[in-house]
């Protein structure tokens, strides 16, 4: 009854707290729990990590404007040097601690911050849509869907549940394309094992995703009104409960980054959307920690 | 103001990248553009074949020359290409007038027929000179 009390206690604490002390607090934590944020350079990751620890350990030090200062230096340099093999993810997470910076040094730090998140959110989901539904042939033909159904180990579980494909064939599939990338291969050209219904999923999943992303895009981008802003966080919710099923390594790092963002737009009144963002952080999380869906896949003997 | 210079950073950063990587100077799923999960084309798609005096090798992650590879595969510029050319030729101590030929692959994907395809998109070569 205690641990129920203690639960709803904390429940309680999140519905009500100040939405840029729940963003700072979640993006260190974020740090901690995303190992390709920090990256592999052990002198600049064990930097990021210890500066994460103190502004979780110390009271007040999470809105610290000189601990945002250091962080955002180390990880800038880290994306500097590797500027070339850098991830969306690691720019989109500068962003966000340059925001927090300068954030912290305004008069209306939640309110500076909203601003710069929306901002964020915008350049984003615009960049990613030019990409895919403009100088990307492969993505609005379905060809890179496809492809990645076919030869991504991470995508295997949802294609043998949702099509005939054998997953013996997925697997040879991308053993095909790890021979194609390999160093000393002179393999030319390759055929993969390919299946109508997979062609199929990766027409209706790029309509979805063109939609989807088209959509948060669209409703960030015009004039700001409460409801329209509501229900692009409702549709980000959607998009990430959905994408990062399958993908839960980006879902804690890319995922986490947007849904942060998303944490600091709402209204504090608005105490349902809010909840829905804890979900689905949590939700991301779990899917991270826990292979949910080979688990699944294993217990029912699909696609075997 | 200062509210907006986060948004304006990633959207100069991202037509830049779009930019380059129209041109081919880099891929579309690394350098801030948000072209991740967008296309075949993707970094991890990409490889590098390395020959010395005609015989292949393969840089291990430790070898000086490895990160600019890295960024060669990436982005395969001519600066990008020589950095890598340059640090073989110094830390494997190639003899004068050893030819090092670095070619930078990507994939294709052709679903009508469920092909694979290699593609060459840059060679570049040194010979070591005294």
């Amino acid at each position: 009854m205690k641990l129920l009390a203690r639960a709803w206690e904390t429940v309680e604490d999140w519905l009500n707290a100040d939405a840029l002390d729940l963003v700072l607090k979640l993006t260190l934590l974020q740090l901690l729990v995303a190992p390709w944020l920090a990256g592999q350079h052990e002198l600049r990751a064990g930097a990021l990590r210890l500066l994460a620890v103190l502004g979780l350990a110390i009271p007040k030090l999470h809105r610290s404007t000189a601990l945002w200062s250091v962080l955002t230096a180390v990880f800038a340099s880290k994306v500097a040097a590797d500027w070339y093999t850098q991830d969306n993810h690691h720019f989109l997470f500068l962003y966000l601690c340059v925001a927090a910076v300068l954030a912290l040094r305004d008069a209306d730090p939640t309110e500076a911050f909203r601003a710069s998140a929306r901002g964020l959110l915008i350049g984003c989901f615009t960049s990613a849509l030019v990409w895919k539904g403009v100088l990307s042939s492969d993505f609005r033909s379905g060809a890179y869907l496809e492809y990645t159904f076919l030869t991504d180990a991470r995508f295997f579980d949802i294609v043998v549940w949702l099509t005939d494909m054998p997953r013996s064939l997925l697997e040879e599939n991308a053993r095909f394309a790890d021979l194609m990338t390999h160093p000393l291969t002179t393999v030319e050209q390759i055929r993969l094992h390919t299946h109508p219904q997979v062609a199929r999923l990766a027409t209706w999943m790029t309509l979805w995703t063109l939609l989807v992303e088209g959509a948060i895009a669209t409703l960030l981008l015009a004039p700001a009104t409460e409801g329209r802003q509501r229900l692009a966080l409702w549709v980000l919710l959607l998009f990430s409960l959905t994408t990062y099923a399958a993908i839960p390594n980006v879902g804690v790092s890319f995922g986490w980054t947007l849904l942060l963002l998303g944490l600091s737009l709402p209204p504090e009144s608005d105490r349902r959307l809010r909840a829905g963002i804890g979900v689905t952080l949590a939700w991301v999380l779990l899917g991270y920690l826990i292979p949910w869906s080979a688990l699944l896949t294993e217990a029912m003997g699909i696609g075997l | 103001m200062l509210r907006y210079v986060s948004p304006m950073l990633l959207v100069v950063v991202a037509v830049l990248q779009m930019s380059r990587a129209v041109h081919g100077a880099i891929t579309p799923s690394k350098g801030g553009g948000f072209g991740m999960f967008s296309t075949v084309d993707k970094y991890e798609n990409r490889h590098a074949r390395l020959r010395i005096d005609g015989q292949a090798i393969v840089l291990e992650r430790n070898e000086p020359a490895f990160h600019a590879l890295q960024d060669a595969v990436s982005a395969p510029t001519t600066a990008h290409l020589d950095a890598v050319l340059d640090d073989i030729s110094t830390s494997r101590a190639l003899d004068v007038g050893q030819v090092v030929v670095l070619e930078i692959y990507g994939l294709s994907f052709d679903p009508a027929t469920g092909s694979l395809h290699r593609e060459r998109l840059a060679t570049r070569a040194l010979t070591v000179s005294p």
